[in-house]
């Protein structure tokens, strides 16, 4: 999948408090992710986290606080049973509180191989 | 249901058989009846039918839909409805529940289907069935063993690209989990397995006036032997009530089979027995069969088996009674579940 296929979403979200991402399997998957983050401006991604749904590590990551204009990029790999539905939902919160619309979910069906794999683009404003 | 009394004999070598979904190895093209060992869809087994279009609704509302497109516009059971259902698109757990509550497991897994034929004897009448498969217990389910899925993340986690919108073709995630499951699928599981189904035969179609059809149940348990066998012990028991055109009688059967190879082929012997009581004619029948043979797969639900039995019967009835030979096909995981793991 090219950049240029990406999911692009924006949220709203406070300069001066750092974001905290987490990434939740809701169905019977595992789903492999890593994140980046990209200052304004710049050409430079920094990966920010990396991981999966199915070990014992938490999936929560604190960045920032970014200024509007940054972006955060994540890749996820799902695999479950083949042609099965799977649910990924990626939270920004900020503060312990979810910021707006910051619920991303990420449905899909995972292909007769057992797999599938998407990049959503972030731009924070 | 009667069948012509089956003489003592014994089958020879290279008997070929093909065999689909549910039939038995020898003997098969005489007996009259071939019960599944565990029927995914045992309400379609109890009405005897092959429902060429099921519904297989995947959301509550879906299941609604399907179940008011099998009543017709006068409000009776239509004829040749056919529709089946799993717990794993309906109530959809997350992966930790899924592996560490067994209830949530069994449900997600469990397979429900309703099917409606035509009755024997009374074409206005319906025969309807509500069958449930249940796994009790799946060793060869590898979403429900954490060392897979936690060993199936490290590697997806392989596939990540470096940089974003570097790509990543899915055919790296596929190979990751392709491998681990080939390192990781045992044919031969441990399994437990139960299914019931119920009818009811509604006068004139409608929905209000049933008659109990009847029911049945299965159970059917499997132990691996070390990588190369399986054993497998079941048992399964019939009701069939005095309706106009049917049999009054219920029935018992039970069997043990040993399985030695692989997933593709393997080697067979079973012992099996069914006694049916309780006929409209006093009469008990027992009856039994043992058979040794070779199966090989050739495709999915299709098998080519081959081998030798005997038969024989011990009743205490008249010659001119009704001999039930108990044929079942050692079928024990749940074909569609397989197919996902693979």
């Amino acid at each position: 999948m090219s950049k240029g296929k990406a999911r692009r979403v924006k949220l709203e979200v406070s300069p001066t408090v750092p974001l905290d991402i987490d990434i939740a399997c809701t169905t019977v998957h595992v789903a492999a992710y890593r994140i980046w983050h990209q200052a304004k401006g710049t050409d430079q991604w920094t990966v920010i986290g990396e991981g999966n749904t199915a070990d014992s590590a938490t999936d929560n990551y604190a960045t920032g606080p970014h200024p509007a204009g940054d972006k955060i990029y994540y890749w996820l790999g799902v695999s479950g049973p083949p042609g099965s539905k799977y649910e990924v939902v990626v939270t920004f919160s900020q503060g312990g509180q979810m910021v707006p619309d910051g619920a991303v979910v990420e449905k899909g069906r995972v292909s007769d191989g057992g797999a599938a794999a998407l990049e959503t683009e972030v731009t924070l404003r | 249901m009667k069948t012509p009394r089956m003489p003592r004999r014994r089958m020879a070598a290279a008997a070929l058989l093909a065999w689909l979904g549910g039939a038995a190895g020898p003997g098969a093209q005489e007996a009259t009846e071939y019960p599944e060992a565990v029927p995914e869809s045992p309400a379609f087994t109890f009405l005897e039918a092959s429902p060429a279009r099921i519904a297989r609704p995947s959301s509550f509302r879906d299941v609604g839909v399907a179940l008011i497109n099998g009543i017709d516009q006068e409000g009776r059971a239509s004829q040749g409805f056919a529709l089946e259902g799993t717990g794993w698109n309906l109530l959809q757990p997350d992966l930790r529940a899924y592996q560490s509550d067994w209830w949530r497991r069994t449900l997600t897994n469990v397979r429900v289907s309703v099917g409606t034929v035509k009755a024997t004897g009374d074409s206005a009448a319906t025969d309807l069935a509500v069958g449930l498969n249940l796994t009790l217990w799946d060793g060869g389910d590898l979403m429900a063993d954490r060392s897979f899925t936690s060993e199936l993340g490290r590697r997806l986690q392989g596939c990540a690209p470096d940089s974003p919108g570097a790509g990543t073709s899915e055919e790296c995630l596929r190979a990751a989990r392709a491998g681990l499951v080939k390192e990781k699928a045992r044919w031969n599981a441990t399994r437990v397995g139960l299914s019931l189904a119920l009818g009811s035969r509604l006068v004139d179609s409608e929905l209000s006036d049933g008659a109990f059809l009847g029911g049945r149940a299965w159970l059917v348990g499997a132990m691996g032997l070390g990588t190369w066998g399986q054993a497998l012990a079941q048992g399964a028991y019939t009701y069939r009530p005095a309706l106009e055109g049917a049999t009054q009688y219920q029935s018992g059967s039970g069997g043990i089979r040993a399985i030695a190879g692989s997933a593709q082929v393997n080697g067979f012997v079973e012992i099996l027995g069914e006694r049916r009581w309780g006929t409209d004619d006093g009469a008990d029948d027992t009856a039994g069969q043992w058979s040794l043979g070779v199966e090989a797969r050739v495709a999915k639900d299709l098998w080519l088996s081959t081998g030798f039995g005997d038969r024989f019967a011990a009743h205490a009835a008249a010659p001119d009674r009704v001999i039930v030979i108990a044929n079942v096909r050692w079928g024990v995981a749940s074909a569609a579940r397989m197919g996902m793991v693979r």
